[in-house]
Order: C-alpha cells, then structure tokens, then sequence
C-alpha cells in the first residue's frame, strides 16, 4: 500500500560540509510535493536521503511509521525517475521497464537467459512481467516503441520510458529529479500535464525536486523551499506566493523578482512601516498620480503582454515595474511617481524574516 | 709535451699519406674480442704502414655477424675481411662470397705453423676458404672442493665418463642445491662425445648422416646416464653458467673459451681445474673446434693481396700470440706455442685445453645445405628428449631419418 | 579545376608514395618471396607454389609453433583481460575513500607496461632460475618440489603465459580504468533503485555492459599482442627447450633470420597476418554489434 515518506531532523554531512542541515520533511500518502530550491541548495542530495541512495548522518527516515534508516534503495521500494533519465543503454525500451520486476520477482539464476525453458515457474513469472510492461507501455505510449534501444528514442520518448521503468512496480513512493529540465517548452507543458494526470490516477506520494519555481507553482499540493541545506517554507503554492516567510524566498519565487525597498526608502512609500524593508512584487508597483515614490524611468522593454520598466528611485535604488496591458506608457527618462496596494506590500524585518505591517 | 703532440701529429700525417690501401674488418662479440682486435690493428699497422685497417662496429654474436655479412653483401657494402664462427663460414661459402685463399697459402704450410689439423678447420671440397684465428675444444671445468666433499680426489681424477658419472652422483647427493654434472644438450657438445668416441656426425662426402652409429649412440647414452646416473638437472645454458662459478656445480662439459670468465666468477669460492674431455675410442678421436676464422670478402685483386697481409698476421706467430694473452682461446698457429712458456706458468689452466686442441682438433660439422643450421636446432631438441628419458637407439634413429630427409640425403 | 587537382596530388603525393614504397611494396615481396624457396643473400631462387606453406602446416614443427602460440594465447587472453578488469574494479571502488593507496597501486601495476620487457626478462629468469631463483625458494619453503619453470618442456609455455599475463595486465587496467570513469554513477543508482542489491548484480547489469566497448577494445589489443608474442620467447629461452616454447612470430625469426630461410620465414610472415586479420575482421564484425549500443 502506498504510505507516508518522512525525514526526521535528518542531517547529511560529506567530511566538513554540511549538505542537508537538520531538516524534516514529510511525504503524505496520495500527496505532490515539490521540493524547490537554487542548484546546490542541496535538495538533489534531500531526495537521494529520502531514496536511500544516501545514508544519513543524522537523524531518521520513516517510511509508513517504520524506520527505515538503513534501509537500502530497493528495500524502500521507492521509485525513482532521474534527471538524465539513467536508461540502459544496451536493454531495449521493454526490457529497461521490465528490469524492475524482475530484479525483484526472480533470482540471479532465474534471469539467465533461456531460464524460462527450463522452468515453468520462470515461465510464468516472465509472462507476468511481460504483461505488466504491455500494459505501462500503452498507459505511456510506449508500445510502438519497445523493441527499440534508448540511443534512437528522442528525449520526450526517453522520459516516457523512464516513467515507465518507475512506476512498473507498484513503488512506495516516487521521486522526480528535474523531470522537465530537459524537454523544450512545448513538451514541458504537456510533460507537467502527463505528471499531474498520472499523480491523479496513481495515488503515489510524489517529490518533485526542481529548481524551476514554475514547475513547482503549477504541480505541486505543497511546496518546500530549501535554502543552503535548511527547509525555510513548507505551505501551499499560494502561501509561499502570498505570504513568503522570508524575504530570500520572497525574491526566489515569482516571474519577476520582488524589489525589495530598504527601511528608509520604504517610509516614503507607506509610513507605517518603521523598521521594516518592504517587498513589492514588480507586477503590484504601479505609476500613481500623486502621493507616491519619485523615480526615474531608465529602460522601457516590451514583451508584448506586458511591458518592462527599470526605474531609479531615491538613492539609486533600482526598481521594476511591469504594466499589463497600458498604452499610455512613459517615456525614458521621463520623473513618475510609483505607490502599490497596501496589501500588496510584503514587510520584512532586519533578519530578513517575515513581519506584519502595522495597519 | 709541444713536442710529443707535434711528433704525433707528423706520424698521423705520414699514416695516412703513406696508407694506400684500407682494409675494412668485421668482427663480432665485442666483450670477448675488443681489446684484441684494437691491438691486432695497431700492431698490424705499424708492420705494415701502406695499409691501413678500419673495424666496422661488431655485431653482437656470431650469429648476428653473419646476418649482418649476408645483409651488407646484399647491399653491396661488404666489409673486405670478417671474423665469423667457425662453424658458420660455411654459410657465407654456400652463397659464393667467400673467396679461395689456396693461392696466397705458402708452399709449405706446415713451415708457417698451420698444421693440416688447424687447415682442415677452414676447408671445404678441397679448397681454403678460412683460416681459423682461435680456436676452442670442449673441456672439463672442475670444482676440487665439491669433488673433494664427495669422497673423489683430483689427484687420482677419472678419465672416462663412467667414473665421471659415478663421482657426479656422489656430489649430486650431497645435498639438494649442489648438482654433480652438467653438459649442454647442443651440436657441438654431441659433436665433442661423437668425437670421444671416434664418430663423426657425416662420412667423408657429406651425403649421409652417420650420428646413428654405435660411437654416436654411446654417445648419446651418455646424455641419458648423465641424468638418470649421475642427476644431472635440465637447468639452461645460461643458469649452469651461473651455477658453476657460484659452487653449486661440480663438473661442467663446456667450451674452453669460457675460462677466464669462470675463473673471474669463481674467485674466492673456489680454485677450479681443467681437465681433458675423456677420450674413449682408440682411433679417429677428434674435437670439434669452436672459435672464429677468418675469410676474404673482397673481389678486388688488390684489396685481396692487402686483405692476405692482414690474414696472415693475425694468424701468425705474433698476432696468435695476441690473441691467445688476450682472449685465452688456444692459438691456431702451431710456431706460437713455443713463445707462451711464461703465459702457460701464469695460466696452468689453458695447457689440457690447448694441449687437446693441438692434438686433436678437428672441423666443428656444419650440415651442407640451406636446412644446414635448421638441424642444428633438430639435433638439439632430439637431446633435451634423451634427458628428459626418451629411449636414446629409437631417438637417435628417428633423428637420423629426419635429419637426412632434410637435407634430401635418401 | 586542374590547378586544384594538381594540389591534391602535391598534397597526397609525398605520405602516398612513402606508403607505397616502405610498407605496400614489402608486403607485396614478402608475398611473393613466400612462394620461393629464397635464401637469405642468396642471388637467386626457385618458384616452389605452395610447398613453404605446406611445409608451415604438414610438419611438426610448424605444427607445434601454432599449437603452442593458440595455447600461449588461449590463456593470456582470457587471464589478462579477466585479471586486468578485477583490478580496475577493485582500484575504482577504493579510489574514493582510499584515493594515494590506488593511485600507488595503479603505478605498480602499470610498471610492467613502462619497463623495457628484455630488461625484465632478465629479472625474471632470475627469479625463474631453478637452484639460485625466488620462485623455486619459495616453492621449497612452502613445502612443494623445486619448479623447472624455463627448462621442463612441459612448463615452460605455462612460464611463459604468466609473464606475458604480468606484463599486459596492468595496461588492460588503465584501458578499464578509463572505461569505468565513464560510466555515469545515476546508471548504478537506477540499478540500485531498480531492485540490484548486490555489487555482484550492479557489475552484471550495468557495467559490464557498458564497458563492451571498451572490452572489445581492449580484447583485441591484447589478442594482438598475445599472438605476437616474441621477446620473452627470443630472450629467455629461444624457442627451447625441444621447441617447447617455439611460437609463430619466434619460428619465423628463427627460419628466417637464424637459418636464412627468407622464402619459409615469408610464408609464416604471410599466415599469421592473414590469421591477425581475420580475427580482426571477425571480432569487430561479430562482436562490434553487440557491444555498441545504437
């Protein structure tokens, strides 16, 4: 049965350095969590803890309540789609998905080829199989395609494969490394579809590790944001859009990066907020007739549905503003006056921590 | 000391103005015949300052000269004379490029110093094709001290192989390092048995094999007895070369060339002995002799005669005499041995061996014919079999059949 | 367009014509020479057809040549790829936790390949030697009877194939060495993640199949040299004893350069490149398609 996946306080050091720093971090059954972080942050070495490709230094994994700590990748029946998606090269498409099972289901001697002559158990373990991969292969679309080798199967076709290969076996969990980094933006759409479709009908607990906030937004139940080796937000897509807990995830997620306006320069936007740095998403600053911060236009780029400002404000504090839609747009070089919504305003006190804005 | 180098340079200057012809020499296996033939041409030249001699790198063995001869021959840069083994002069004859020397011999040869026995050395059909320069016979190099061990004496030493194989089953026992006795299983060796015994490996005209004769299969038994009787080991060439002068060998049929280097190994172990190859038939007893003779390349008249000047320096009283102090081979000029009385004081050793050659040194056969150094090898392989304890009447005679089915002989 | 013609000759003239002269016209003698009974600065010689060639197959001792070098062969291929392999795995895996201890025993191991083989032929029949070698003290010291490595008819081939196993195992090393570099390590977790437990079940489903190119690579370089094999022979026992230890490539040095016979020693010369390249020819046709993965 599918189950709950979990680290506990889990620390992983490689010699001095500390690549995971005390995390906690749980997989819920039938959920879609995204793991998301910059490269090095030290999510990729997070799933192989969770995977049990790594062994942790500190701390516990639970896989259903049960510890699991020592237990190995194939132990922990936990499936696994890589980044470059690790396909063998000389199996053909039918045989990679197949391996699975029958690493699990025969033994060394079994899998001798012609073993199947000799036995009928073996027969009719490998007709088993050989149902099994029909049937992931049409799920997949696959079943043009099994007699081929991976070497003559475009990229799409590989990650279907490695799909396949994953979820032949019924796993405990299934962890995706990157999936989409590799495909054109096309493909990526109707990749995230495909996943999100198979989450559905499967059920799995599924960890989504990707640098790509997007691809976490769009998929993802919820969301964690790991930063240098911590967890510093776990919550729904709309949480950490909405209410970031610290200003660094407030930069990271978003198309646009936040401007951030310090202490001083973000009195004279909104009064209220003495002490605090303040955090206006570039699509929330708008030009306002009066009251607002006095700016500079540098640039204006267009990118069709929308428009890009870089603007210089008080102490040459660079801003970006985009504006959907306007026709009356300024001109470079040209004073405006920028305000946003009040609740549009993301406060941030001097730790960089979250901090409500006085009313 | 102005003086000294202006002298020397007017006598460079007068060499080579005065040096009309220049002979080129080839010879081979430098760590024994360096340093002699260095002094054969200088003292040559200063006899003789209208020619002079030039030494061409020496090939490694004589084996390697000869293909290098054949090669430069081929080439059309052949040296004008070349010392070559003994037993492989032949080689050069067989292609045509060795020429007759019958007409610079003196009418009486044996005035000269060179005795039939030592002409025959270099004769074929009837013609002088080489004059042996050194000359080798097998001997026996003796170790006293294990001899002694065994219960032997050299004062009362054997002189025929049986009590040779009994004293070396003595030695062998003592203990399991030391071995009693050791030959190679190699043509010559045989040769030298065959000889003991008054065979010869060919009749007269060279068209028939006669090793299968009773004196060869005596011979042959010997290889057989030496193992099965007197423990002989199937060690190498090379490692009872070490053995012995390392003291874990007490008797060793080898050549007599070998004796400087076993007297240089052996030092501080012991103080080894020579001794005679035991002579066992009455008649007809002879020792194939190992060594280099020299041949004429050259077909230009002129060289020729400057060629022979060379030749029958090397090969006289004072150029033997060279090389007998130098290299310790036995001299092949017979006039020489009267002026080495103080060498023979200094070197007991060197008399039985050049005694034996002197009294019976005889051709070292080379089988006629292109397959001639193929059944050498064939003949050698047949002894490894013997020593290994193959029926020595059934191996001679298959070895016979083959060697003459070889060399066309049926 | 002739201008043009007349560069690409002037280009390709010179390497072509050296090629010609200095590798395709001596083939072609030795070729012909084969079908002769040509003696080695002789000035002539006789057409004899097929008779060198008859003579290499129908008689013992060009028999026992072949025999002999497809045994040498038969167990210094297999050996050194085999040995070679288990070493590279064995330094891979402990190039990580243990990486100076590898790199001193890659060196060691790649000695023999560095060192001139006829110096350490010399070593070796040193220690090879029956009363004064470390082999046979060994041998004694553990209770076995003293060993005729070089000069027992029926040991010597054996002697032989461990030197040459020695003397190849350490660059069959470095060619697995650099084939197990590139494997990718996510190739060893998707087995590990796919259900292959042991190391033993990871080598056979990932990398021994993707080192079949580099096996196929380094089975060919070996088999070459094995059949080659000269220098131990020519150094340490010159075919003997009783052509014992006499391979191809030593018999044709042998006939032609030791008994001058050139016609012999060009038939030998013309089978065994005929036998290299056949093996050649079916080692990448027959194995090449297995090992590349497209």
């Amino acid at each position: 049965m599918n189950g709950s996946l979990a680290l506990e306080n889990v620390t992983k050091r490689f010699g001095s350095f500390t690549a995971v720093d005390n995390i906690s971090l749980e997989l819920k059954e039938g959920e879609f969590v995204a793991l998301l972080g910059a490269s090095g942050c030290g999510k990729s070495t997070t799933l192989r803890l969770f995977a049990g490709l790594e062994t942790v230094t500190e701390g516990d994994v639970k896989l259903q309540g049960r510890d699991v700590t020592k237990a190995s990748a194939s132990e922990r029946n936990i499936a696994l789609m890589f980044q470059s998606y690790a396909l063998y090269p000389h199996l053909t498409v039918a045989q990679n998905i197949a391996m699975p099972l029958k690493l699990r289901r025969l033994s060394a001697v079994q899998r001798l080829p012609g073993a199947h002559l000799l036995s009928a158990g073996v027969k009719s373990q490998e007709e088993d199989i050989q149902q099994a991969v029909k049937k992931m292969s049409e799920m997949l679309r696959l079943d043009q395609l099994l007699d081929r080798k991976p070497g003559q199967l475009s990229g799409g076709q590989q990650q279907r494969v490695a799909l396949a290969r994953a979820l032949v076996r019924d796993p405990s969990a299934f962890l995706l490394d990157e999936p989409l980094s590799n495909l054109d933006t096309q493909l990526r759409a109707e990749t995230r579809e495909e996943i999100r479709a198979i989450h559905q009908r499967t059920g799995y607990p599924f960890l989504l590790v990707t640098h790509d906030q997007s691809d976490a937004l769009s998929m993802a139940d919820r969301i964690a944001v790991m930063m240098a080796g911590k967890i510093v937000q776990v919550g729904t897509p709309a949480e950490i859009f909405n209410t970031p807990a610290t200003q660094e995830v407030a930069t990271f997620i978003g198309h646009h990066r936040m401007n951030i306006l310090p202490a001083g320069v973000a009195q004279q936007l909104h009064e209220s907020t003495s002490g605090l740095s303040l955090g206006i998403r570039p699509e929330e600053l708008t030009i306002v007739q009066e009251g607002g911060l006095p700016a500079t236009v540098d640039t204006v780029t267009f990118h069709g549905e929308e428009t890009i400002l870089k603007l210089r404000g008080p102490n040459d504090l660079v801003l970006r503003s985009v504006l959907r839609g306007r026709s009356d747009l300024p001109n470079e070089g040209e004073q405006v006056l920028l305000g946003a919504n009040r609740n549009a305003l993301h406060g941030f006190d001097s730790d960089g921590k979250r901090a409500e804005i006085a009313k | 000391m102005k003086q000294l180098l202006l002298s020397a340079s007017l006598a460079l200057v007068a060499t080579a103005a005065s040096a009309e012809t220049e002979i080129r020499v080839h010879y081979a296996i430098p760590t024994i015949w360096n340093e002699t033939q260095e002094r054969l041409a200088e003292a040559f030249m200063a006899a003789h300052p209208d020619i002079s001699i030039v030494i061409d790198g020496p090939a490694e063995d004589y084996a390697d000269g000869v293909q290098r001869l054949l090669r430069e021959s081929v080439a059309g840069t052949a040296p004008d004379v070349a010392y070559v083994g003994l037993n492989r002069w032949r080689i050069l004859e067989d292609r045509g490029l060795t020429q007759p020397l019958d007409s610079f011999l003196p009418q009486d040869t044996d005035a000269a110093g060179y005795t039939d026995a030592l002409l025959s050395l270099g004769q074929f059909e009837g013609q002088q094709h080489a004059l042996g320069t050194s000359a080798s016979t097998m001997v026996l190099y003796v170790n006293p001290d294990l001899v002694e061990q065994a219960g032997g004496s050299m004062d009362d030493f054997p002189t025929d192989f049986d009590g040779i194989i009994e004293l070396a089953a003595a030695i062998d026992a003592l203990d399991d390092i030391t071995e009693g006795v050791w030959i190679g299983r190699h043509d010559w060796r045989f040769q030298s048995l065959l000889g003991s015994h008054g065979g010869r490996p060919l009749n007269e005209d060279e068209s028939d094999i006669t090793f299968d004769s009773s004196a060869g299969l005596q011979a042959a038994a010997l290889y057989s007895r030496f193992v099965t009787e007197g423990g002989m080991s199937s060690m190498s060439q090379n490692d009872a070369r070490q053995s012995f002068p390392a003291g874990n060998l007490g008797m060793f049929f080898e050549s007599s060339s070998l004796l400087n280097r076993f007297e240089e190994g052996s030092e501080g172990n012991f103080e080894l002995v020579v001794k005679r190859t035991p002579v066992i038939a009455e008649d007809d007893v002879y020792f194939p002799t190992g060594g280099s003779a020299i041949v004429v390349l050259t077909d230009d008249a002129e060289r020729q005669a400057a060629a022979w000047e060379y030749i029958s320096f090397v090969t006289g009283p004072e150029g033997q005499r060279i090389i007998v102090e130098t290299t310790g081979y036995a001299p092949t000029n017979s006039l020489v041995l009267n002026d080495l009385v103080e060498y023979y004081e200094q070197n007991p050793n060197a008399i039985p061996a050049h005694e034996q050659v002197a009294e019976h040194a005889g051709p070292w056969f080379a089988y006629p014919g292109s397959e001639g150094v193929a059944v050498t090898d064939l003949i050698a392989a047949a002894l490894v079999n013997l020593t290994d304890g193959a029926d020595v009447d059934e191996t001679i005679n298959d070895l016979a059949e083959t060697v003459r089915d070889r060399l066309d002989m049926n | 367009m002739i201008r043009r013609w007349t560069t690409d000759i002037i280009l390709v003239g010179p390497a072509a014509i050296a090629l010609i002269l200095f590798i395709f016209l001596p083939v072609l003698i030795v070729f012909v020479l084969a079908f002769t009974d040509y003696q080695f600065g002789a000035s002539s010689a006789n057409w004899v057809g097929i008779e060198n060639f008859a003579d290499l197959f129908g008689s013992d001792l060009g028999r026992k040549a072949i025999t002999n070098t497809l045994l040498y062969a038969a167990i210094v291929i297999p050996t050194s790829v085999g040995l070679g392999l288990l070493v590279a795995v064995g330094l891979h895996s402990i190039s990580k936790t243990l990486p100076r201890f590898s790199n001193a025993l890659k060196a060691i191991y790649f000695l023999p390949v560095a060192a001139t083989l006829v110096a350490m032929a010399v070593s070796w029949q040193m220690l090879m030697h029956p009363s004064l070698g470390l082999f046979n003290h060994w041998a004694v010291a553990l209770g076995f009877s003293p060993v005729e490595w070089l000069t027992d008819q029926n040991t010597v081939l054996y002697s032989l194939a461990i030197i040459g196993v020695w003397q190849s195992v350490g660059y069959n090393m470095v060619l697995f060495l650099a084939g197990l570099t590139s494997i990718p390590d996510t190739l060893y977790d998707a087995a590990e993640v796919d259900g292959a437990q042991s190391g033993w079940s990871r080598f056979w489903l990932v990398t021994w199949p993707m080192l079949g190119p580099t096996t196929l690579f380094v089975l060919i370089v070996t088999a070459a040299t094995a059949f080659r094999v000269f220098e131990t022979v020519a150094t340490m026992t010159r075919g003997g004893p009783a052509f014992a230890s006499d391979t191809i490539v030593y018999a044709l040095y042998r006939e032609g350069f030791v008994y001058f016979k050139a016609g012999y020693a060009s038939a030998i010369t013309v089978v065994f490149f005929l036998a290299l390249l056949l093996l050649t020819v079916i080692q990448l046709l027959v194995v090449e398609r297995r090992v590349h993965y497209r």
